[in-house]
């Protein structure tokens, strides 16, 4: 074991790469300090905000988060509706931090698509897209260095065949309460209520980390007759509870047009 | 050593790092770092990505960084291997909704190759349990109590001493069985 034991701690590999100077690592924490700074002012006027104007809660069952396009979300005017057809100018990366940025900054959205894979559930080695009896369906994803996000609007033929796809995406996640993969710690999922006015919804919790590496996924989904939307978010996780409110509380817009879609 | 991981809630009477005591840090714990996450997660360009980017986010909770009493280094050991594993995770996210590769990951710039041994070592690491792997690490390489490694993986130490006992054990099966390391064979 001696040998070992110097093996181990003789172990200097040394360097990849040239490493960068140290006021290039400065210069870069610099910019995320004011950034963090920049989002922390951001989310206090939010939250002032949100104090200030009322929105719909559901009015019972709080475990989960209440969101509502209510009186408080401001209609898309916009939005064209056309039966079947999911309006062109449908606001999917509404609420979304905005694009922009470079190299690890970089905050990418991309176009809304209709040929872009449709969001599927995936949990325990099944991938269910739940897009049998679909009319018309698009998407759009968000990226950043540590997320990913993804908003897809679906119009099915018929208001059975939309909750049969919602029921179909929601027991991927309800039948895979955990899931071991090759991360430190196992997947946990919670299936709950996702408690928005007027809406049949449902989120998925996927989130591991227990010993502080934490990984989260938020799947949404909400149909409205036969309009469906789908959320998701990964990112690294931690206060689950208080990021799905935050992600709830970002679709405010997408909910609101949903609406205008139900029939 | 005492390992103060503090970021996320201020510690009274904490004292921050300026700018020549972060350099001199950098400059002097590195390429240790660096090493120490390779043989980690197997990987020597991403580990030392995510050092740097630990570094980065450090200078940016400075104020958090106790330079008197603190362990920095274990913050940013500890938050390297976090964001590791994150990558990890993002790769995988990413392939789930088929985007393009992380840009993040890209490799950048040509260093010093690990040698032969090294590589045998980081392999045969690989091949053990991720519990078990960064305890040997953080003990054997990092030189890390039982106890300090007990309180970064947030382990007992009961456990800790298994996972090296067991570890170890493997890891000289690992080793003995691989030809790239004839001068280590027990």
């Amino acid at each position: 074991m001696n040998d070992i034991d110097e093996l181990l701690r003789g172990f200097d590999p040394g360097l990849a790469s040239p490493p960068p100077a140290a006021a290039d690592l400065r210069s870069r924490g610099d910019r995320m300090r004011r950034r963090r700074r920049g989002v922390a002012v951001a989310l206090a006027a939010a939250v002032v905000a949100a104090v200030a104007v009322p929105f719909a809660l559901a009015g019972h069952g709080r475990d989960a988060t209440p969101v509502g396009p209510g009186p408080s979300v401001t209609p898309s005017p916009t939005v064209v509706t056309r039966p079947g057809r999911v309006p062109d100018n449908f606001p999917l990366a509404a609420g979304w931090p905005a694009a922009g940025g470079t190299g690890e900054d970089a905050r990418v959205v991309s176009a809304p698509s209709r040929t872009r894979p449709p969001l599927s559930a995936e949990a325990c080695g099944r991938t269910v897209a739940a897009v049998g009896g679909i009319r018309d369906r698009v998407n759009t994803t968000f990226d950043s260095i540590s997320s990913h996000r993804g908003r897809e609007v679906r119009i099915y033929r018929s208001e059975v065949a939309a909750a049969r796809a919602m029921q179909s995406l929601r027991a991927v996640f309800a039948e895979c309460p955990s899931e071991h993969t090759d991360v430190p710690t196992p997947y946990l999922t919670t299936v709950r209520r996702w408690a928005v006015t007027g809406f049949a919804a449902w989120e998925a919790i996927r989130d591991y980390g227990a010993n502080g590496y934490p990984g989260l996924d938020i799947f949404q989904v909400v149909r409205d007759g036969r309009a469906l939307l789908i959320q998701t978010f990964s990112d690294e996780g931690g206060g689950a509870d208080t990021v799905a409110a935050a992600v709830s509380r970002s679709a405010r817009r997408p909910l609101a047009a949903l609406a205008r879609l139900r029939e | 050593m005492r390992i103060h991981v503090t970021i996320g809630g201020t510690r009274r009477g904490a004292v921050g790092m300026d700018e020549a005591e972060f350099d001199e840090f950098y400059a002097s714990s590195l390429r240790r770092l660096t090493g120490q996450l390779y043989a980690m997660i197997g990987n020597h360009d991403e580990a030392q990505e995510c050092v740097q980017e630990a570094f980065v986010r450090a200078w940016a909770r400075r104020g958090l960084l106790d330079r008197r009493d603190g362990n920095p280094e274990a913050w940013v050991r500890v938050t390297a291997h976090r964001l590791a594993v994150s990558r990890w995770r993002r790769s995988a996210t990413a392939r789930r909704h088929r985007i393009s590769p992380d840009r993040a990951l890209a490799v950048c710039g040509v260093g010093e190759e690990p040698s032969e041994t090294h590589v045998a070592l980081v392999a045969a690491l690989a091949k053990l349990p991720e519990e078990q792997r960064r305890a040997i690490v953080l003990h054997h390489i990092a030189d890390l109590s039982v106890e300090q490694v007990a309180r970064e993986t947030g382990a007992p130490e009961g456990t800790v001493k298994a996972r090296l006992s067991r570890g170890r054990t493997a890891l000289a099966a690992l080793l003995a069985d691989d030809p790239g390391t004839e001068e280590v064979r027990l």
